[in-house]
């Protein structure tokens, strides 16, 4: 449906009416999302949803809660690919993942997950590294669908190939096929790589910290955000991690300068990998 | 060739012209009759010997009865002698017995020999004596026996013996005649018995002889039936199945005999006459057929006309036994008919090789499409010719070989003979397919041609196919990448559209933050250009007021020189002329001169207190603190102003009150000038009347300014009658250069300078003035003053101290709490900070400033056992130190911190009032400054204490039991700066760790003796365990991680890479400060004490913190770091009274452990609050609907925490 000009203001308001509803009816604060984005997936959500207008969204969202897994699920990161930008996996299998190898015991927190590509191609990563068994892995979301589809473990074929040869360009010694089998046009990863997943709901723009980890990851979820989310979430990440402690975020994010220099060193700053510095908070409140 | 029949017909018998089966028939019902009659003789024999033996039986039958009569009646004769003798009731009895039984008996006789007269008779004789008998006994012995029983048993006996007597001779029929009669009875059917034997066994030989005699006729007559039946049937049989045989083996000469014969053979032999005819027949035919088809085949592997022909005639003429064969084939096209075989004949006899229908027999033939035969050839037509001979055929025969109608050729052959049914036959069947033959043949040719003509063209496409199929190799090649890369496309645009999404957002994030960017730096460089023009400005105005001081002082040094070297030389001068000692001057003049000297004074005055008013304003001017008597002070003032006081009349008096001390420490001289100024004021202003000076401490209902509050004070009160002040000019009295009005200092003269200086001066003094006054009725001018006057350093005269002096708080060996504030809770590791010992708030308050101006923390302790407490906990990077303390004193403070070993390498500078450089410097200070001091000063005390302190040593202790991972890590860890220790086990490190602390322990966890875990314990118990890097080879489980925790977070397990981080982990340690737990917030409640918890988080990080808050609340801590393990403590100790429970863990999760805490009974009141790093509204929903009794989120509020457990303890 296009939009003229002349109704972009009326738009506004009911995005913003929106917002408001999805806050005081469920509690999810999405005030603090980029607003052009959030407009996008409102507007697509409308169509997919309603009759296309963004108040007959927010009618259905007033009045049927049955929809809100759906309608948050929409609102999320979309669908990713294994082992995306295979550089990056690259640095981390290179550089990251032999300097936590030196921890007794690793915790890694993957935020907004999505379908859960990334948390198994952080497995992959962490079995041939010889890392899996001391490690815990929590992948955490908004929405509850996308938790659901990310611990079937279950994807279309046809992106096989594709993600096979990002595999192997993030530095995969054996082949893909080894960790999924394939059948009536659908990938399957093997549940043995889900054995210390766990995957649990968390909303970045109000809950807390809940675990100490030696690496967070959060791709192409910050430019989602505004400033003010994305300081709350980089605050959590670093007081999520240890001293020394790994941060990864999207190649896409341009993370607040002044913040990231405060707390974090880049080990490498074009592939958005950083380094804790600074004491970790040992002696702030629990 | 098929064998002559036979002419004659045979005869047969009748018999034998029966068929077989009634020949059968007839043997069998032969042989049957006879058995049959010897059977029925057999029967009837066996039927007459039935009948013997039924009357035997029935004899048998009739003496068995006759016994048992017989026997009855003996037993009656016996049991009626036995009552007779016994008089036995059962005799009796078994008497009547018999006797009935009889009855039975002799009816069945009777039934038995019902056919024998005689018989019958003896037993209606048996009957009646029977009957009579049983009378005779029943009358003659048994009724009187009866009668017996009523006698006595002697009598009885007679009466027996009488009784016995009586039947015996009474008795008509005896038993012996019954007998008789039955013995007769039996000697009958004996003798009936006897002859039905005899005649029995004369039956019995009669059918003997019978017997045989039928079967020797029964073996004859068998005999001689299947000598019949052999000649009959069995041997025509078997000849005509030899017959059959010979013919099924192709025979064709065998002969059937017997066809005459009626009965089924003969039909068999006709059969097999005709079969034998059938089968000559077909085997004709199958030749036929079998030439035909050889011929046919031959004829179609023909692939040339004449290899045709010569195949046709070369076959076709010997089978038809013809001498001569010749072929044409018609030509449609042209209309001919060409020779094209030959058989036999000799070329060069005219052979016509060409005809055209209806040109000869040949072309006739053709035309016409029929055969032409003739015979009797005439002698010289031809003449078929062999090797050895000639000879002229008799027949000729010439063949149309017709297709459907269609002409295709003409066959002609000539024999000897003409041809037999069976050539012609031959002929035929032949012809057509001859014909078929030919047919395909020339279509054959035809092909032949146009496959040559198709196969040239074959030749030419097959070149341009090839280029064809090359090129299409090329396209389907190029095919194939297109659509791979289509596929790649497509993917690659679902992947560009996500990513374009993301630059997207990230593109407006750009824009949006460019904009705001240029903004600030717009709005930054308004500022930027305002305060360049403000710091022009400034600069140019610190430039003039720097310029102006200068002048000032300047001003004031020249002056002060300037000025007084004329004054001097005036007063002098006017002093001498005044004094007139040469007497040489008139009084006129004497008093100009002393005119002169007094407007010199006054000059002089004037100047004084100018330089003195800007001296103090400059900060120049100086106290010389003394001790001073309050006595000598009243004295002075009395021996200045008496004088004064008895010129102008008024009254004087200098009051001293009781309770003051003796001595107060003051600058004598700066008191005196500003009293005396206060008295100078009072008696110019004063016309009448008094003027007063009290000496005392402040009364009581005087308000005291605040600053002066709390101090031992001193009021020196100046009690005039003057004139007084009007009360809205209180204030400016004390301004500078002002007097009441213009007027005063024409009538009092004065500069009006004297009241600002004094009230500045007390000031200096740490002290002021307080004025009461009414106009017209007088002023009180009070100097309040400190017993002790301190120095204050100038720059902060303005500022009012804050009291400390009276009480002087004895500090105990706690630290005093919040008595000034400094950054000990602020304090996070790896921070510095400095310790500030010094007593005096207000300096401290200037340290403090510096120090943290320079971005370091600071401790502040007001006296010196404070001091050394601070320094030993906190460990700080360098010590400002006051000498003149409280309590201990600041060279003690020194001296002690050398002594002890934890704070010997602290730097420490002395800032003191006194001087002491050399003192400072033997007890190793890095510095020494004597106060008053400067901020540059201080500055350079600080930056040096820095300085060394960033080059002190730091120490390592690495404890490994192998020496050559000892040596590496030593290498590793080398810096400069960096004194390395080493243990080869954990008893070692204890020694060396008593004799001096460390900075950092790098630790393996396996030793010999005492291992890590264990040294760890041990230096946790001895006080407090230094900081600590675990470098472990192995894998650690979580309880060893959980049980390291305690002390150290720093765990680094040996691997390719772990070098790295052991190096920051230590890097880290060594320059940071020892930790120490702050004091916890809030108060530890007795009503917390000694309670039990359970506390489950897998985050070890809050899992030690929070515990550590818990006990400092006094409660006991039990940790576990899952579901499972805190379901085992639970079941384990029972001591547990309340769990604080993290929802979000691996395995099983928060909700699911307290769910199953909540299934066991015994645990259903166990208070259970949920900590959760989830702030939704629905959060605290599942908490509680998963069993737990309250929720709390994470960051936990301690206070909210603290009064929540309080809470459900108590239920």
């Amino acid at each position: 449906m296009d939009h003229p000009t002349g109704d972009l203001e009326l738009e506004g308001i009911e995005l913003d009416l929106f917002v408001e509803a999805m806050r005081r009816r469920h509690g999810y604060d999405f005030g603090q999302y980029a607003p052009a984005s959030l407009l996008r997936r409102v507007r697509q959500l409308a169509q997919r949803h309603g009759d296309g207008t963004i108040s007959a969204l927010t009618h259905r969202l007033l009045h049927e809660p049955a929809l809100l897994p759906q309608l948050l699920e929409g609102l999320s990161v979309p669908a990713s690919d294994m082992f995306r930008d295979p550089s990056v996996f690259r640095a981390l299998r290179e550089q990251v993942l032999p300097l936590l190898a030196s921890w007794p015991q690793l915790t890694i927190w993957q935020a907004g997950c999505a379908h859960g590509e990334e948390v198994y191609s952080l497995a992959i990563l962490l079995e041939e590294a010889g890392l899996y068994e001391r490690s815990q892995i929590f992948a955490t979301d908004l929405s509850a669908h996308a938790l659901e589809r990310a611990r079937e473990g279950i994807y279309p074929l046809h992106a096989a190939q594709q993600w096979s040869r990002n595999y192997l360009a993030a530095g995969g010694s054996q082949s893909l096929s080894d960790y999924c089998s394939a059948r009536y046009g659908l990938l399957k990863l093997d549940g043995r790589l889900r054995r210390n997943v766990t995957f649990a709901q968390h909303n970045l723009a109000a809950d807390g910290v809940f675990c100490e980890a030696q690496l967070v990851l959060c791709r192409n979820v910050l430019i989602y955000f505004s400033n003010p989310l994305q300081h709350r979430s980089l605050a959590l990440f670093r007081d999520s991690l240890v001293r020394g402690g790994f941060l990864c975020l999207g190649l896409r994010e341009r993370p607040d300068a002044g913040m990231l220099a405060a707390d974090f060193a880049p080990v490498d700053a074009g592939l958005r990998i950083y380094r804790r510095i600074g004491p970790a908070a040992a002696e702030r409140r629990p | 060739m098929p064998a002559p029949t036979r002419t004659t017909p045979r005869k047969y018998s009748w018999l034998a012209n029966q068929p077989i089966q009634r020949k059968i028939q007839l043997a069998i019902a032969l042989l049957l009759g006879v058995s049959l009659a010897a059977n029925l003789l057999t029967l009837d024999s066996l039927r007459q010997q039935d009948a013997a033996r039924h009357w035997y039986v029935h004899t048998y039958a009739v003496l068995q009865e006759i016994d048992e009569i017989n026997h009855a009646t003996k037993t009656a004769q016996v049991n009626v002698r036995g009552y007779l003798l016994d008089q036995h009731a059962g005799e009796r009895d078994a008497y009547l017995a018999s006797v009935q039984a009889f009855g039975g008996q002799i009816r069945r006789l009777r039934t038995l020999t019902a056919d024998n007269p005689l018989q019958m008779v003896r037993i209606d004789r048996l009957e009646n004596l029977v009957t009579q008998w049983q009378q005779e006994v029943d009358t003659g012995v048994l009724v009187p026996m009866e009668k017996l029983k009523a006698l006595d048993p002697a009598q009885q006996a007679a009466e027996r013996q009488r009784i016995q007597s009586d039947y015996m001779s009474h008795r008509s029929v005896r038993a012996a005649d019954i007998l008789a009669l039955l013995d007769q009875m039996s000697t009958t059917e004996r003798d009936l018995l006897a002859g039905r034997t005899t005649r029995l066994d004369s039956l019995t030989m009669r059918t003997r002889v019978i017997d045989a005699v039928v079967t020797l006729l029964m073996l004859l007559l068998g005999w001689w039936v299947i000598s019949l039946c052999f000649r009959m049937i069995t041997r025509p049989l078997r000849r005509i199945t030899d017959q059959m045989n010979r013919l099924a083996a192709h025979d064709h000469g065998v002969e059937v005999r017997q066809v005459e014969r009626r009965d089924e053979i003969g039909e068999i032999a006709r059969a097999l006459q005709v079969f034998k005819e059938m089968a000559i027949a077909t085997h004709d035919n199958a030749r036929l057929k079998s030439q035909v088809a050889t011929i046919s085949q031959q004829l179609q592997e023909a692939t040339t006309h004449r290899a045709f022909a010569e195949q046709l005639t070369g076959e076709l003429m010997p089978l038809l036994k013809a001498g001569l064969g010749v072929l044409y084939l018609y030509d449609e096209a042209s209309g001919r008919l060409d020779l094209i075989g030959s058989y036999g004949l000799r070329l060069g006899a005219h052979p016509a090789v060409r005809y055209l229908p209806g040109e000869g027999l040949v072309g006739q033939c053709a035309q016409d499409h029929q055969p032409i035969e003739l015979d009797h050839l005439p002698d010289d037509y031809l003449r078929i010719d062999s090797g050895s001979g000639n000879a002229l055929p008799r027949h000729l025969l010439v063949m149309p070989m017709l297709l459907r109608d269609r002409l295709l050729g003409v066959l002609e052959f000539a024999g000897f003979e003409a041809p037999t049914a069976l050539q012609r036959q031959l002929l035929e069947q032949l012809l057509p397919l001859i014909a078929l033959s030919l047919d395909n043949l020339n279509r054959a040719v035809r092909t032949q041609d146009l496959l040559e003509q198709t196969q040239e063209q074959a030749d030419q496409l097959r070149v341009s196919s090839i280029t064809l199929r090359q090129q299409q190799e090329a396209l389907r090649d190029s095919h194939d990448n297109l659509e791979a890369k289509t596929l790649e496309l497509e993917e690659q645009s679902q992947r560009l559209l996500v990513s374009e999404e993301e630059l997207r957002v990230q593109a407006e994030e750009l824009q949006a933050s460019n904009e705001e960017l240029r903004l600030q730096s717009d709005t930054l460089q308004e500022q930027k250009r305002t305060l360049e023009a403000l710091q022009a400005e400034t600069v140019e105005k610190a430039q003039e007021l720097a310029r102006a001081s200068q002048y000032k002082s300047e001003f004031l040094a020249n002056m002060s020189h300037e000025l007084r070297t004329p004054l001097n030389s005036l007063l002098i001068l006017s002093r001498s002329l005044a004094e007139n000692t040469g007497g040489r001057l008139d009084a006129e003049e004497v008093e100009s001169a002393q005119i002169i000297h007094d407007a010199g004074s006054n000059l002089l005055r004037l100047i004084n207190d100018i330089l003195d008013l800007s001296k103090i304003e400059a900060g120049k001017m100086e106290l010389a603190l003394d001790d001073y008597a309050l006595e000598d002070l009243a004295r002075s003032l009395r021996r200045n102003f008496d004088h004064v006081a008895r010129d102008k009349q008024l009254d004087f008096a200098v009051q001293l009150a009781d309770d003051l001390p003796a001595r107060i420490h003051t600058d004598p001289g700066k008191l005196e000038q500003i009293v005396n100024n206060l008295l100078a004021n009072a008696f110019k202003f004063t016309a009448s009347g008094s003027v007063q000076v009290r000496i005392a401490r402040p009364p009581a209902e005087l308000a005291l300014p605040a600053a002066l509050a709390g101090r031992p004070l001193l009021a020196i009160s100046v009690h005039d009658t003057g004139i007084g002040i009007p009360a809205d000019k209180l204030e400016k009295v004390f301004a500078a250069f002002e007097q009441v009005d213009a007027s005063t200092s024409r009538q009092y003269g004065g500069t009006g300078l004297g009241l600002s200086i004094s009230r500045r001066m007390a000031t200096l003094l740490g002290g002021d003035i307080v004025l009461r006054s009414e106009s017209g009725r007088g002023s009180e001018f009070i100097l309040l003053l400190p017993e002790r006057s301190v120095a204050i350093a100038p720059a902060s005269a303005a500022e009012v101290p804050a009291a400390t002096a009276a009480a002087r708080p004895l500090p105990g060996p706690a630290l005093l709490p919040g008595s000034l504030p400094d950054d000990r809770e602020r304090i996070a590791p790896g921070e510095a900070p400095i310790l500030i010992i010094e007593d005096d708030p207000a300096f401290a308050r200037i340290l403090a400033d510096m120090v943290r101006q320079k971005g370091h923390r600071m401790l502040l302790a007001a006296n010196g056992e404070s001091g050394l407490e601070l320094a030993r906990r906190y460990r700080p990077l360098g010590i400002l130190l006051d000498v003149m303390l409280p309590g201990i004193d600041g060279w003690t403070v020194a001296e002690r911190l050398k002594a002890d070993p934890a704070t010997r390498a602290i730097p420490v500078h002395f800032l003191s009032a006194a001087d002491g450089a050399e003192h400072g410097r033997e007890l190793g200070a890095v510095g020494f400054l004597t106060k008053p001091v400067s901020r540059e000063q201080i500055n350079e005390a600080v930056e040096r204490l820095l300085h060394v302190a960033r080059d002190r040593t730091h120490r390592l202790l690495v404890v490994d039991d192998d020496a050559a991972e000892r040596s590496a890590l030593r290498n590793l860890l080398r810096q400069e700066g960096v004194e390395i220790d080493d243990a080869a086990s954990a008893e070692q490190a204890l020694e060396l760790i008593a004799r001096g602390a460390y900075d950092c322990i790098v630790l393996d966890l396996g030793l010999p003796g005492l291992d890590g875990m264990e040294l760890l314990e041990r230096l946790a118990a001895g006080g407090s365990v230094p900081p600590v890097v675990i470098y472990s080879g192995r894998d650690l489980s979580r309880e060893e991680n959980l049980r390291i925790r305690q002390y150290t977070d720093s765990i680094v397990i040996k691997g390719e890479r772990s070098p790295d981080r052991l190096l920051d982990e230590v890097s880290l340690f060594l320059h940071r400060i020892r930790q120490q737990p702050s004091a916890g917030a809030a108060e530890v409640a007795d009503d917390l004490q000694g309670h039990q918890l359970l506390l489950v988080d897998d985050d070890m990080r809050n899992l030690f913190a929070l515990s550590k808050v818990l006990r400092g609340w006094g409660l006991k801590v039990s940790m576990a770091q899952d579901g499972p393990r805190a379901l085992r403590m639970l079941d384990e100790e029972a001591t547990l009274e309340l769990v604080l429970m993290d929802i979000m863990m691996p395995g099983m999760d928060g909700y699911e452990a307290i769910r199953q805490i909540r299934a066991q009974p015994r645990f259903a009141q166990l208070p259970i609050i949920a900590l959760t790093a989830k702030a939704m509204r629905g959060d605290r929903e599942q908490c509680l609907a998963a069993g737990a009794n309250d929720y709390l989120s994470k960051p936990v509020d301690l206070d909210k925490l603290n009064s929540m457990i309080r809470v459900w303890l108590r239920r």
